[in-house]
């Protein structure tokens, strides 16, 4: 059975054609994507910015199309047909990679045609040039190199879906796997998982994490920190072993010329009460291991993931929070006794001079006084306040009615967070006087 | 049961009707009398419920789901120590956790393996069979959406478990000393909404199968509209006019990551509870409607490609 | 282009209680119509359906049932009506796909019906026993020969002792010895008062039931 025949019958199926469908609209979509810049020269997979995608969100599209050609392909049992046929089982495992390779470039010519239609939609509408805006695109060649790599990358990741689908025999079994693969590997999910250390190890040594890796040259996450360069060695070889792997699992099952996965002489064990003594004794051990691997995550793994989050979910801001004298409280206070008339709470600051006079003053006199909210600030011990002024406050010709305080802050010993300094008020917002602003 | 056995099927020929003989019909009527004919109906959802609870439980993709709700209750019932600073939790509040984690995550790992055991009614075409014995399509699904929802409930104990496991490890060792109880455990209103995302996940199982017919097209159209929001959501950040049109992506209405409580500030929103209420509604009459329409067309569908039986038969 | 056909139906007219009446059901798509069918089926009644491959049989087997949703017409069985929302009730049916669950043993699989039908364990044994399963009742389906599916299929017809028995191709992949079974068990079927509607291209099998033969041609029971 040639590939060709293969990538027809898969063609023809509307699911197949659904996903295509689907890859085109991605394509479309990120070629009217902000921060895009060409038009139909997107056609070429939009190599600035597109491509990318086309590697995490693109994947997934890839994946199963090519997985479920290898998989209805014995679900059906049209593998047996044609082994009736004479054809070797090593022969019909490398058409179906070689249709799953083939089944790929397909949908990434779909996704490249999807990015045409949206990058000119994009120049027609926005008024951007209708092939590519200047700067960018690089030199043709280099561009062209590029698409040869991703090309490269499609084709393998179809293969390989290809071998994972005819490995797993069954369409849904062959989609929840290749889905487990690749969806890990999006923008979103990178996002939430890269905060599990353990995790991120594991998924950049996945086949689709060394794929990644080796395609576009970096730590094979589309997060933060693992878009860097790095070398692409271990990860070819860390490719090259699975790819390997896969190979192995599924010719084995051809030398033995069984139908794969149908055994009808021996029934198949239904509960653990008819186990054999070497099987319970599997169990328990998978049952110690688990419990124990589990009960050292929880041990080990938790405070390293304390240790590496955000400031907001650190457990000393928490505590500070809980006790009233987080940054953002410790400034309400202090604004509020300014507001009141008075003189800021000893306590409420590192040193004597740190709240000037002119900003105890400013902050008297302003009409509104509004501190930024804890989600928008940067760092704990920053903390940036706006003040309102109805009636504006001239320098010159200009009349300014925002103004803006930065509030600096440290930790005592305690946890406390208290006002170290303030700069400001600083000119936020005005107008000329008697003209726009 | 003598008497049965001489009716077993055995070695025999096709012989002609005049020349059978032997005790054959006086023990047919003996063992299938007429008086029976009738005699009980099983056509009542309790009744199919309790028949189809057994394969509900047995299909082995539950492992699949149990293996995700164990590593997801292992990272539930040490989150507030982990994730959000606060201190280890105790043995009680573990288990909690891990059962609120997996019922969050239902969606994930609930809805895909119910969906599946649902439309794969119609692909082994148990469907039909069930027609047969007097079971028609919606009693069918309710009893099948009941026993599967029922199974799925081990899930949550495989989580609490995993909580319990995973929070006694962080509790050993913790600064804040080991607990028993119900320190650091999820609020009460936490604990509820994590039951409407369950109770949400199994309805959307049944009407996503019954839509998409088949176990891989409802995977597909799963997985599709979880990339869509997922997507949109995240041009939000460039884009903020795109917002109304990501509250109504399919998944808004549950989308998790608040601004107040997740640091990505690409995929956090804020979503006003009347438009989740609201988005999630339209959709899941969208998915009624569509249902509705599948079995009206298609009630017993014979492919494994929905509409393809009628295609064949159209074309024939 | 659409293809009306019209009912040429003849019908033995019996006194007996009916069991089956099929009227005018059709199915229409755009390009094509099948049916109308019209058929009538007594207690102590064979009828053996007969005609080439892809002549409506099972399509006419599906609309009594209820299976599928006819454009005209309507189906009753034991006199109450029958669609895709009201199924019928005290009916036996193997059709040709198998209506398994793969992951099942053969008796889990005929438990599912006993318990719809109210029928004990006891039954489940008696019929897998009947159709000669007994040893392999607690394998899985999905290892299962195609016919093992086949008698765990007429297993599960008989679970309830049903009057009707509809049968599509019940002979296909049995052995002769299982053939010659089923023979029996529907002559005495038939015999104690029951009636049974079997689409099959097994001249023999229908001979030796002796059945009432209505051809199915086109579309249309002739």
């Amino acid at each position: 059975m040639k590939p060709r025949s293969l990538v027809h019958a898969a063609l023809a199926r509307p699911m197949t054609r659904a996903l295509l469908l689907v890859m085109a609209a991605l394509g479309c979509w990120y070629a009217w994507s902000p921060g895009t810049s060409f038009g139909l020269g997107g056609v070429l997979g939009g190599w600035r910015h597109a491509s990318v995608h086309l590697l995490d969100a693109g994947l997934v599209p890839v994946a199963l199309a090519s997985a479920l050609m290898g998989s209805t392909f014995r679900e059906r049992r049209v593998d047996e047909a044609v082994r009736m046929a004479g054809v070797a089982r090593s022969t019909l495992v490398s058409s179906v990679v070689t249709a799953g390779a083939v089944l790929g470039l397909i949908v990434l010519a779909a996704f490249g045609a999807g990015c045409a239609i949206g990058g000119m939609v994009r120049a027609m509408a926005n008024g951007g040039s209708w092939w590519a805006d200047a700067g960018a695109v690089g030199p043709p060649v280099r561009a062209l190199v590029v698409d040869l790599r991703l090309a490269l990358a499609i084709a393998l990741a179809g293969g390989l879906a290809a071998l994972v689908g005819w490995l797993a025999g069954r369409d849904d079994i062959a989609a929840v796997i290749v889905v487990g693969f690749t969806a890990p590997y999006l923008e979103q999910g990178a996002a939430l998982v890269v905060r599990v250390p353990a995790v991120v190890g594991v998924l950049s040594r996945s086949p689709v994490g060394a794929l990644r890796a080796v395609t576009l040259a970096n730590g094979g996450l589309a997060a933060p920190g693992f878009e860097r360069p790095a070398s692409v060695g271990l990860s070819a070889l860390v490719l090259a072993v699975w790819i390997l792997l896969g190979v192995m699992v599924a010719l084995p099952r051809a030398r033995s010329g069984t139908v794969a996965t149908r055994s009808r002489s021996t029934p198949r064990r239904t509960s653990i009460a008819t186990m054999g003594g070497a099987s319970v004794a599997v169990v328990s051990l998978v049952v110690i291991v688990l419990v124990a691997s589990t009960m050292t995550f929880g041990a080990l793994a938790s405070p390293a993931i304390a240790r590496g989050l955000p400031w907001r979910w650190q457990r000393s801001w928490r505590d500070a929070h809980r006790a009233g004298w987080a940054s953002d409280q410790v400034v309400d206070r202090a604004l509020d006794d300014l507001r009141a008339g008075g003189d800021v709470d000893a306590a409420l600051v590192n040193r004597s001079q740190a709240i000037s006079p002119e900003v105890a003053d400013a902050v008297r006199r302003a009409s509104r006084v509004e501190r930024q909210p804890v989600s928008s600030m940067r760092a704990p011990d920053l903390v940036e306040v706006r003040l309102d002024f109805d009636e504006p406050i001239t320098s010159g010709v200009t009349a300014f009615t925002v103004y803006g305080l930065r509030v600096a802050l440290v930790t005592g010993p305690d946890g406390h967070w208290r006002v170290d300094g303030v700069e400001g008020p600083v000119a936020v917002q005005g107008h000329v006087r008697g003209g726009g602003s | 049961m003598t008497r049965l056995l001489t009716r077993r099927c055995g070695p025999g020929t096709v012989a002609p009707r005049g020349d059978r003989s032997g005790p054959f019909p006086e023990i047919w009527s003996r063992i299938h009398p007429l008086e029976r004919f009738g005699s009980r109906f099983g056509s009542s959802w309790p009744v199919v419920r309790r028949a189809l609870r057994l394969p509900s439980r047995r299909a082995r993709r539950w492992w699949i789901a149990a293996a995700g709700a164990w590593v997801a209750g292992a990272l539930g019932g040490v989150a507030p120590a982990a994730f959000v600073g606060d201190p280890s939790p105790g043995l009680a509040a573990s288990a909690v956790l891990g059962l609120v984690t997996v019922a969050f995550l239902s969606p994930l790992l609930v809805t895909p393996v119910m969906a599946t055991l649902i439309a794969d009614d119609d692909r082994t075409q148990l469907a039909s069979a069930l027609h047969t014995a007097g079971v028609n399509a919606p009693v069918r699904l309710v009893a099948r959406t009941v026993t599967t929802a029922e199974a799925s409930l081990a899930l949550l104990t495989v989580g609490a478990l995993a909580g319990v496991v995973s929070g006694l490890g962080s509790g050993l060792r913790s600064s804040d000393g080991f607990a028993s109880g119900l320190r650091s455990a999820p609020a009460l209103s936490g604990v509820v909404a994590a039951a409407t995302v369950l109770v949400v996940g199994w309805v959307l199982a049944v009407l996503v199968a019954t839509a998409a017919v088949t176990p891989v097209r409802s995977l597909l159209v799963l997985v599709v509209s979880f990339l869509v929001t997922g997507v949109v959501a995240s041009f939000v950040y460039f884009v903020p006019a795109l917002r109304p049109v990501f509250w109504c992506m399919p998944w808004a209405a549950l989308w998790p990551f608040d601004v107040e409580s997740f640091s990505s500030a690409q995929f956090a929103a804020s979503i006003p509870v009347v438009v989740r209420l609201a988005s999630g509604g339209a959709w899941l009459a969208i998915l009624a409607g569509l249902a509705l329409r599948r079995l009206v067309v298609d009630p017993y569908p014979t492919a494994t490609e929905p509409g393809a039986g009628r295609r064949s038969s159209r074309d024939q | 282009m659409t293809t009306e056909t019209t009912a040429t139906t003849d019908e033995v007219d019996t006194t007996s209680e009916t069991m089956l009446r099929v009227e005018g059901m059709r199915i229409a798509t755009r390009r094509r119509s099948i049916g109308p069918f019209d058929l009538r089926v007594s207690a102590g009644e064979l009828v053996g359906l007969v005609g080439p491959n892809g002549s409506g049989k099972t399509t006419l087997l599906r609309l009594a049932l209820g299976l599928d949703p006819a454009t005209t017409g309507s189906s009753r069985v034991h006199g109450r009506p029958v669609d895709p929302w009201h199924p019928p009730h005290r009916v036996g049916a193997v059709f040709e796909a198998d209506g398994w669950l793969p992951w099942l043993s053969g008796r889990d699989n005929l438990t599912i019906f006993a318990e719809v039908h109210g029928v004990d364990g006891v039954t489940v044994d008696a019929q897998l026993d009947d159709v000669g399963l007994t040893p392999a009742a607690d394998q899985a389906v999905r290892q299962y020969s195609r016919g093992m599916r086949q008698r765990l299929a007429i297993a599960r017809a008989q679970l309830h002792s049903p009057p009707l028995l509809i049968l599509d191709e019940p002979t296909v992949a049995l052995d002769p010895a299982a053939t010659g079974w089923l023979v029996e068990v529907l002559a005495d079927h038939v015999e104690s008062g029951g009636a049974a509607v079997i689409a099959s291209h097994d001249d023999a099998f229908l001979g030796a039931l002796d059945a009432r033969r209505v051809a199915v041609e086109h579309g249309r029971c002739g």
